[in-house]
């Protein structure tokens, strides 16, 4: 499994300075929840399908991802599907009542992570955890009087690092509790829900003795946020590849902005 | 029959990060014997001891194995542990026994690993490492299987406790017609109690035979059991001993008996 890991390779998405690019995932964060048409995330999806294309990261590495997510996904919009009154029914049978409006707000909910899952995935691909977390704290430092700047940075570059690390792990206990003959095909949803139980408990317990290990070495090692402080930072090169970064971004928000306007 | 013919295994196929960790594998594996696996780290023990119970698929060649029932205990065994007590853990593979049925089996197991019937209560997150691993032992031994696989099991314990599960082991095996494989680093593990061995290098199996030849390769440049330094040194110093003698038991009867030669 290859959930969220650096994938080493030159390209045009790779070049791009790793401030723009986290920039824009924060900006893209927040205007997706007004996004709320279908077409429009079709537009987007194309378009983030064909950035993964320049990236020259294959596909096969997004779509591992989401086939975990997945089923969750389903499992929260089919659990909203049939509570959801509001709008005209358009499907009925026994006690069940399906809504255009639910069926409406549940599609635009499954783009939007999904769109979101594959862009974040995008940049975790082609920017190094080192490099992002140096956009972090360029990014954040005129703040450095109100927030903990380096601190934040920090923890994002753990986080970030000990992702691959985790899902690895998760895989090995998966296979070793397969090992001890726990059936995870299991058609009894008790037993199913009980037999990952099985894999999430030793996870949870690894990752924390993990941050503890972790937190204990760093110590032993003399480590003080505040040292990074006194670093001068580096000034942020803007490349050419940065320049067209910016024009494929400021026209993709003209073209979209006038679209939901005139659909 | 344990066979294996052809076989690779190649990690994340077809991306940049592809890394080929077993390389045509071609071997049939003695049964009821005690196999020792070894190789330096990352020469592919941990992959092809994965191919016995289908964890991995393998990316080419084909398998066979007649044998249902294979338990393998995971290196770093300890980071299995689930239940809330040692008795639910262990007893988790055969929940569906009868309970008095149970008990017997889980109390045989943990006789088997060499701990006590205190133990059946405590909470399996309060214990050790090395009691750790010696629960998750049991809870794969308990599910009786035709071929053990032990990948690593030794590394972190306490001497007395290494010796203590793989005599165990050993005993029933013979009880049992089982086919065990260890995977370790330490010789004195493997010719103490390994009947044959498999020696992977860069993922290809560069010898498979019995325990003394291995050692007596020297383009192997393994570390010896320190019988076999022992003997070595003695040989030096013209005092003849065969080479297929690694037991440290057989060691102590050879030279027993040359010295009563040499005084009568
Ligand atoms: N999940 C994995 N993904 C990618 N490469 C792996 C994975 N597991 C093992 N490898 C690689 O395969 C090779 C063999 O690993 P492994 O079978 O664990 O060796 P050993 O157990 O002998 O130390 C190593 O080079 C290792 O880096
Ligand atoms: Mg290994």
């Amino acid at each position: 499994m290859n959930v969220g890991k650096f994938y080493n390779v030159k390209s045009v998405i790779h070049d791009i300075s790793a401030e723009l690019k986290f920039l824009f995932l924060v900006l893209f964060s927040i205007e997706i929840f007004f996004i709320n048409k279908f077409w429009v995330y079709m537009i987007i999806l194309f378009l983030i399908l064909f950035l993964i294309k320049l990236s020259r990261v294959p596909f096969k590495l997004f779509f591992g991802n989401v086939k975990i997510v997945l089923p969750m996904i389903l499992l929260t919009s089919g659990l909203n599907i049939f509570f959801i009154r509001q709008g005209n029914v358009v499907l009925k049978f026994f006690f069940v009542r399906i809504t255009d409006y639910a069926l409406n707000l549940i599609l635009t909910m499954m783009c939007r992570i999904i769109t979101l899952l594959f862009f974040s995935l995008l940049i975790m691909f082609t920017t190094s955890v080192n490099k992002l977390s140096q956009a972090v704290i360029y990014i954040f430092m005129p703040l450095k009087n109100f927030l903990p700047v380096n601190e934040i940075a920090m923890i994002l570059n753990i986080a970030l690092r000990f992702i691959p690390v985790l899902s690895n792990e998760f895989d090995l206990i998966l296979k070793a509790q397969k090992s001890r003959q726990i059936d995870f095909d299991d058609k009894n949803i008790f037993s199913k829900v009980k037999n990952y139980v099985s894999v999430l408990i030793p996870v949870f317990i690894l990752s924390f003795r993990r941050a503890d290990d972790l937190a204990l070495a760093m110590e032993s090692r003399c480590y003080n946020p505040d040292n990074n402080k006194k670093k001068v930072l580096k000034k942020i090169k803007f490349e050419r590849v940065d320049f067209y970064a910016l024009i494929f971004i400021f026209v993709v928000h003209v073209l979209i902005f006038f679209l939901i306007i005139s659909g | 029959m344990i066979k294996f013919e052809g076989i690779s295994y190649i990690y994340n196929q077809g991306l940049s990060c592809e890394k080929k960790a077993l390389d045509n594998i071609n071997i049939e594996i003695d049964e009821n014997k005690i196999i020792g696996l070894i190789g330096k780290s990352g020469s592919g023990k941990s992959t092809f001891v994965q191919l016995f119970n289908k964890l991995l698929k393998p990316t080419s060649g084909k398998i066979f194995i007649d044998k249902k029932k294979i338990g393998l205990v995971f290196q770093y065994a300890e980071n299995q542990i689930f239940e809330m007590t040692v008795e639910e853990e262990i007893g988790f593979g055969i929940r569906k026994y009868a309970s008095e049925k149970k008990i017997k089996k889980i109390l045989e197991v943990l006789d088997l690993v060499g701990l006590d019937k205190s133990y059946l209560k405590k909470n399996p997150f309060e214990l050790s490492g090395g009691e750790k691993r010696k629960v998750a032992t049991a809870g794969i031994l308990v599910l009786e299987p035709e071929i053990l696989i032990l990948d690593e099991p030794t590394v972190g314990l306490d001497l007395k406790s290494q010796k203590e599960i793989l005599e165990n082991i050993k005993n029933l095996k013979q009880k049992f017609n089982m086919t065990v494989i260890i995977v370790s680093h330490d010789m004195n593990v493997i010719s103490e109690f390994c009947d044959k061995v498999v020696f992977l290098r860069d993922g290809k199996i560069i010898f498979y035979g019995d325990t003394y030849k291995v050692f007596d390769l020297n383009d192997f440049d393994l570390e010896l059991p320190w019988t076999k330094k022992l003997a070595k040194k003695l040989v030096k110093k013209n005092f003849f001993v065969p080479e297929n003698i690694i037991l440290f038991n057989d060691l102590v009867e050879y030279i027993a008996k040359k010295i009563r030669e040499k005084e009568n």
